[in-house]
């Protein structure tokens, strides 16, 4: 049985590793894997018809936790026991929850406090008491007490009352002083582990397409060093296609893979006549899986060639390899009244909301299977990829983006080298 | 034909595009004998006689490759399609002799041709400077002067400042001298990348910008080195790395040099001991040199240079890579106040002074060695975009060469950088196999023409990476102090520069995704696996050598060291025991020499998976060597993992040194010059980057694309571009997949009223569908055993998520369930379905009667279901698809025909018109 600290508008853990408000969620996956022996069966709970419409959640069914994760950014947002007979749990490193201590609202009382007095929900027949980032939810212990509670009856007054030996059925960790209003922190520091995220990924582009990404990264030390002071830093960096591997690593640190690309499948569909040649060397991409970005290498001139943004939706064969990347792409809008409109896909956009947006249909997709060898479906079903402007949308079924691949200008020595070259 | 070739000089002086020609020669093992032969012959009657020689060389000082806009494979148009046109960029090659220089460019074709030659006196160094990069900001002042010859000649322009004091710019397409800079120290080497232009001075850098020649910043903290090398440096196309000459913590980067690790290979060198006293003294000897030379120089304008505080004995081994873009203008310092702006790492590399240094062709790596030349180091620098301290340089590598003490000249590396050559001032080069991410070289890494993933196939699926992880870490990584090394100079400061290793291992715990705190990766001794040598002894008899003793190339070539090497000849003090060499990489030019004689050799058809390499040496001939790695010989079995051995072998070599009969080739050019046609190119290229218009073309030309021609663009030609832009696989997955469970089950939850769960757009119900699998079930049996025996995750799901359900059955329906009132995220109807993998299985058709298997179970747990009262069934809909499971390889092998299949599509609801949205399948033979 686990036997975690409680600590109110921040975590849950132990001297190991701890769940803290703001975590993103690889991390909190990262530390339930690493764990695997002591936390089984952990259920990743998600819609897959709408992934934004309701938060994603990790219930770690035997030991009562839910780990409730904003839809949106994707950070730990409220941390809730569920089963308090599963886990033992302590304040101040004083026990208030275990096999000998029940946590009674006198226990409560005596460990944490007082506070306002305790709501009641009748919906749910529960009495809810708050401190600030901690509430407590109470059963009731028999049907027949609880119409006296009503809220209407005698205006609340009565309900400052919880029974005695109600014992807590629910436990909510959370930001802020309301359960209903809280909203995922910033990332605390302890998260950075010396890792670089980003904030926000704007697509640059010029009159043909993208030309590069500009991001606004977060980043905070760790170690000894100039950087070792507890504070964050926000900066924006830049990189553009053509770059050399010395430009990104300067712009954006070292990646956190590196893979060779093996043989391009996708080289049968290139127009170019010598497609057939093996090439010699192959290209490689830089994972940059806290931003949520993989930057593509050319093999010979070692200079950048694509990028490729990732939203880790989950219902995808690639769910939790990457941080989610907020991107912002500005598209081409053809339009009657007024030319070179651009309009902002995002993330968060959906695929036909684009495509009403661009007022005409998008050519036949590619059909990605992503079930990389014969003894392997991918459960989430295949994703599709519509080309536009130089960029590659992949999208799921749902018709969110899944990932969007950035490529850079055809070389332009291709078609102009004849002409114009002296 | 061949005859024809033996018979015929292969120097053809005749004048074509200006140059002198030259023809490969071809070069075998035989014709090596046979030169050996012609030099009995033909050296001693020379040496009685002291007849004159019809051919007299010229003396050659120094040899180096050049990269240029000629080879400038990226902004060089005519290399874009490299690889699949045969359009190789050409080798390019200075030559400095005794009086003058003179430039090769060696094509595909193996002609080699002079483009460049002059006899105005000595030459210490030059570059031919590429073509800047500049912008809408930055104009280039030099541009219809351009391509620009950088020379440091022993009399400058000004002739009034001492020898080798003066940096002459001069065009190649004029003729005339553009820029001059004056220094009051002499120089001892140029650098340039497309943004600046390095001068290196005694214990000085100075950088200026390549457009406009002005002072960008200067560097005055080098470690002085004995040389060859005076001041090492390298530079890539960004960053500068040289050696400091202190060690400043705040600033220092994590890692850096393991103590040489020397136990682990005691088995193989045989006296650390004795290679730390010879050490000890050497650094004795640097230092008293050190003080000596100390207070010389200034730089070229008296900046009030902050002091080095002398009283702080210099530190030897000290690297620094500093940013150029960032690092500002003005003097770049490193102290404990500044900050670390523009600094990008800064490490201890070796304990003797740093004698050379290089920047992979990436940039990743970079590979340096000491003054004592026993090992060179290949570090692997992990960079954070903010602080060089949250800056990783990872020791990959330690390259053992030998005991003996050597000065190292060059190094180079292979394009595809798994290999490093090494070549020391005895002129020999070594050859040594590295990846680019570390690890052993084996048959794996080195043995296929491309590069492979760090993990195979194997060690992914079996995951293996986790696992090391797991136990490096736990080893709190290889790289703590290692205390026998505290046996080293009390003031050795390798061993008190390293960090303390503890304080990382607390990142590292729950952290293992950041590269730069993951665990040191395990540093391996390599050893060359070829030695190519120069003719020392034949060298050092004559500096006018016969015309085609060295023509036809001589040298040894050693079998890797797995026994100690013979005891070498040690050089001669003076300078005639030393040789100067370079080495590259490049695509074989030898056919054109050996296309008829060698026809038996079947490498033309089978694939290259090393380059050849080119060594130049000091007597001007260019020798093409054939490297063919192969599986240990004595190795009892071949697996992925046995080492590697090499055999080398010389293809041709081309005589490219000057005599003096030769005429000068000297600017100005013709417009048709190849270096001032490849200047052009580079520079077009740079202006449509830039979006400008290059100057003197007809029209403005459009590179963007309005965004009218951009919205109609989906009609055009290049619609079905975008199809072979698609990338698939992106990275290297884990061995299993989050959703592959067991210790996760995804679940989905769907808004109320949604209830038939087998008609969600799911692809795996209907690529399950009873028309799928008519497979035999051939080891059904068998199958079922390993299933039972794997399956770690509950044959079915759990009665879905609702803690304490103390509340009454009867209050709760089937499908409307609020699971969480409180926090508002699940104020709808929810029902939720399984959707996660299983144990892996084994092979395709295990698969087939497998999924078989759980279709079956499918239905009769449905069965289940239904019969099942809704209390036990939270969610009457809900249901659970044992999914099996799936290990993902690294290849792509999407030819697969199993599994899913397209005609999911009518599952996806998309809003287009039917006839335009036919999806392009990736797999047509998927339909059954």
């Amino acid at each position: 049985m686990l036997d975690l600290e409680v600590v109110p508008e921040r975590s849950l853990g132990n001297e190991q590793w701890e769940f803290t408000l703001g975590m993103p969620l690889a991390q909190a996956v990262a530390i339930l894997q690493k764990h695997c022996r002591i936390i089984k069966n952990v259920q990743v709970l998600y819609s897959e018809q709408s992934p934004l419409s309701h938060d994603l959640i990790l219930n770690l069914t035997q030991d009562g936790i839910k780990l409730m994760f904003d839809a949106f950014n994707q950070r730990l947002k409220v941390i809730e026991v569920c089963d308090l007979t599963k886990v033992k749990l302590k304040y101040c490193g004083v026990h208030f929850n275990s096999q000998a201590i029940a946590p009674t609202i006198e226990q409560i009382d005596q460990s944490f406090g007082a506070t306002h007095p305790g709501v009641y929900n009748s919906a749910e027949q529960l009495f809810h008491l708050n401190f600030r980032g901690l509430s407590f939810s109470f059963q009731l212990d028999s049907w027949t007490e609880a119409p006296k509670y009503e809220p209407n009856f005698a205006h609340g007054l009565a309900s400052l009352q919880i029974p005695h030996g109600a014992t807590v059925k629910r436990m909510y960790i959370y930001s802020g002083n309301s359960l209903q209003d809280t909203k995922a922190p910033m990332m605390p520091l302890s998260c950075f582990l010396g890792n670089v995220y980003a904030e926000s990924v704007d697509v640059l582009r010029d009159g043909t397409g993208p030309a590069g990404l500009r991001l606004r990264l977060l980043a905070a030390g760790c170690g000894p060093g100039l950087l070792a002071d507890a504070k964050m830093r926000v900066f924006e960096r830049s990189v553009y296609f053509g770059d050399s591997c010395q430009d990104v690593l300067s712009m954006l640190g070292s990646p956190h893979k590196v893979f060779y690309k093996s043989e391009d499948k996708m080289k049968i569909h290139s127009p170019s006549p010598h497609k057939q040649v093996p090439s010699k060397c192959n290209d490689y991409f830089f994972n940059y899986f806290t931003l949520g970005v993989d930057i593509l290498f050319d093999a010979n001139t070692h200079k950048v060639k694509k990028f490729v943004l990732h939203t880790n939706y989950p219902g995808h064969y690639n769910f939790n390899i990457y941080h989610r990347c907020e991107f912002k792409i500005p598209l081409a809008i053809k339009k009657e009244n007024a030319d070179g409109q651009t309009e902002t896909c995002t993330t968060y956009s959906k695929w036909d909301n684009i495509q009403e947006l661009l007022g005409h249909p998008v050519e036949k997709p590619v059909v990605l299977h992503r079930s990389s060898s014969p003894n392997n479906t991918n459960p989430f079903g295949s994703t599709f990829c519509f080309g536009l402007q130089r960029m590659i949308f992949e999208v799921m079924q749902n018709n969110h983006i899944a990932s969007v691949t950035l490529y850079g200008p055809p070389r332009p020595g291709s078609h102009l080298r004849t002409a114009e070259l002296p | 034909m061949n005859e024809a070739m033996a018979t015929d000089s292969p120097r053809r002086p005749s004048r074509c595009t200006g140059g002198v020609v030259v023809r490969p020669q071809a070069v075998t093992e035989q014709s090596y004998m046979e030169s050996v032969v012609t030099f009995l012959q033909d050296v001693v009657p020379q040496a009685y006689s002291g007849t004159p020689l019809t051919e007299e060389k010229e003396k050659i000082v120094w040899v180096r490759f050049e990269n240029a806009d000629l080879n400038d494979t990226s902004r060089n148009l005519e290399f874009h399609e490299i690889h699949s046109t045969g359009n190789e960029p050409p080798l390019l090659i200075m030559i400095g002799y005794s009086d003058g220089m003179q430039v090769w460019s060696i094509p595909i074709s193996g002609e080699a041709q002079e483009l460049f030659s002059v006899r105005h006196g000595p030459i210490r160094a030059a570059r031919i400077l590429p073509a800047p990069q500049f912008g809408a900001q930055k104009c280039d002042n030099f541009a219809e002067k351009r391509p620009l010859l950088g020379v440091c000649k022993s009399i400058g322009s000004s002739g009034t400042s001492p020898p080798y004091c003066c940096v002459d710019l001069y065009s190649l397409r004029t003729g005339e001298m553009v820029k001059s800079i004056q220094f009051k120290t002499p120089i001892y080497d140029l650098h340039c990348n497309k943004r600046i232009l390095v001068v290196v001075l005694q214990e000085k850098i100075a950088a200026f910008d390549s457009c406009t020649f002005t002072k960008k910043f200067f560097v005055t903290s080098c470690y002085p080195c004995p040389g060859p090398n005076m001041n090492p440096i390298a530079l890539g196309s960004r960053w500068l790395a040289y050696a400091e000459n202190k060690l400043i913590r705040c600033h220092q980067s994590r890692g850096g040099a393991c103590g040489d690790n020397i136990q682990s290979y005691t088995a193989t060198v045989i006296s650390a001991a004795k290679t730390l006293k010879s050490g000890l003294t050497m650094v004795g000897k640097v230092v008293t040199q050190l003080t000596g030379t100390l207070p010389s120089g200034v730089t070229e304008d008296d900046v009030a240079i902050h002091s080095n505080s002398r009283r702080s004995p210099l530190v030897p081994g000290i690297i620094t890579v500093i940013d150029t873009e960032t690092v500002g203008e003005g003097q770049v310092l490193v102290s404990e106040d500044s900050d670390s702006d523009g600094i990008v790492a800064h490490f201890p590399a070796h304990e003797k002074p740093v004698c050379c240094m290089a920047f992979n062709t990436s940039g990743m790596l970079l590979v340096t060695t000491d003054t004592l030349g026993h090992d060179f180091h290949v570090f692997q620098i992990l960079t954070h975009p903010w602080s060089s301290s949250q800056c990783a340089v990872h020791h990959l590598y330690t390259l053992h060469r030998g005991e003996t003490e050597a000065k190292v000249q060059d190094i180079c590396f292979s394009h595809d950088c798994r290999w490093v050559v090494v070549s020391t001032l005895r002129g020999t080069s070594h050859v040594f196999p590295i990846n680019p991410y570390g690890g052993q070289p084996c048959v794996r890494t080195h043995m296929s023409p491309r590069v492979v993933n760090r993990m195979s196939r194997f060690q992914k699926s079996a995951g293996l990476e986790e696992i090391e992880q797991e136990l490096t870490s736990k080893q709190g990584g290889r790289c703590s102090p290692v205390p026998g090394l505290s046996s080293s100079p009390s003031g050795s400061p390798l061993h008190g520069k390293l960090n303390s290793q503890d304080s990382y291992n607390n990142f590292t715990n729950n952290n293992p995704g950041n590269p730069r705190l993951s665990p040191l990766p395990s540093l391996m001794v390599v050893m060359p696996l070829a030695q190519i040598k120069q003719p020392m002894t034949l060298g050092t008899i004559t500096k006018r050598t016969g015309p085609y003793l060295f023509g036809a190339g001589c040298f040894s070539i050693k079998a890797p060291c797995k026994v100690k090497p013979p005891p070498q000849i040690s050089p001669s003090k003076s300078m005639g025991g030393e040789f100067c060499v370079a080495a590259i990489f490049g695509t074989s030019r030898s056919w054109f020499a050996n296309n008829a004689g060698l026809k038996r050799e079947k490498d033309q058809s089978k694939q290259v998976v090393v380059e050849s390499l080119y060594i130049i040496s000091c007597y001007g001939t260019l020798v093409e060597h054939m490297m063919e790695p192969r599986p240990l010989s004595t190795a009892p079995k071949i697996s992925d993992d046995t080492p590697l051995e090499m055999m080398t072998s010389p293809r041709a070599s081309w005589t490219l040194v000057r005599t003096p009969q030769w005429n000068e080739l000297q600017p100005p050019f013709n417009a048709n010059h190849p270096l001032l046609l490849a200047a052009d190119a580079v520079q077009y290229y740079q202006f449509l980057l830039a979006g400008l218009v290059p100057p003197g073309s007809p029209g403005p030309i459009t590179r963007h694309g309005s965004y009218d021609s951009l919205a109609s663009d989906h009609s055009g030609q290049e619609d079905e571009e975008w199809l072979s832009q698609v990338e698939i696989v992106t990275h290297t997955g884990p061995h299993r997949r989050l959703w592959m469970g067991p210790q996760f089950q995804f679940k989905t939850i769907h808004p109320s009223g949604q209830t038939t769960v087998i008609s969600s757009s799911s692809s795996v119900l209907q690529s399950h569908g009873p028309s799928d699998t008519p497979q035999p079930l051939l080891d059904f049996d068998t199958d079922d055993l390993d299933l039972n025996s794997l399956r770690i995750q509950p044959v079915r799901s759990d009665p879905v998520s609702m803690p304490g359900s103390s509340r009454p059955v009867s209050d709760r329906r089937g499908v409307s369930t609020v699971i969480d009132a409180a926090s508002g995220t699940f104020d709808r109807s929810v029902t939720l379905l399984e959707v996660c993998g299983s144990w892996p299985e084994g092979f395709g058709l295990r698969h087939m009667s497998s999924m078989e298997h759980t279709e079956e179970g499918l239905r009769e747990r449905l069965a289940d279901a239904m019969a099942e009262s809704p209390s036990r069934d939270v969610v009457g809909s809900g249901t659970e698809l044992q999914r099996e499971g799936s290990i993902e390889t690294l290849s792509n092998s999407s030819g697969s025909t199993s599994g899913s299949i397209p005609r999911n599509f009518d599952g996806y609801r998309s809003p287009l018109p039917t006839n335009e949205s036919q999806p392009l399948s990736l797999f047509p033979t998927g339909f059954p």
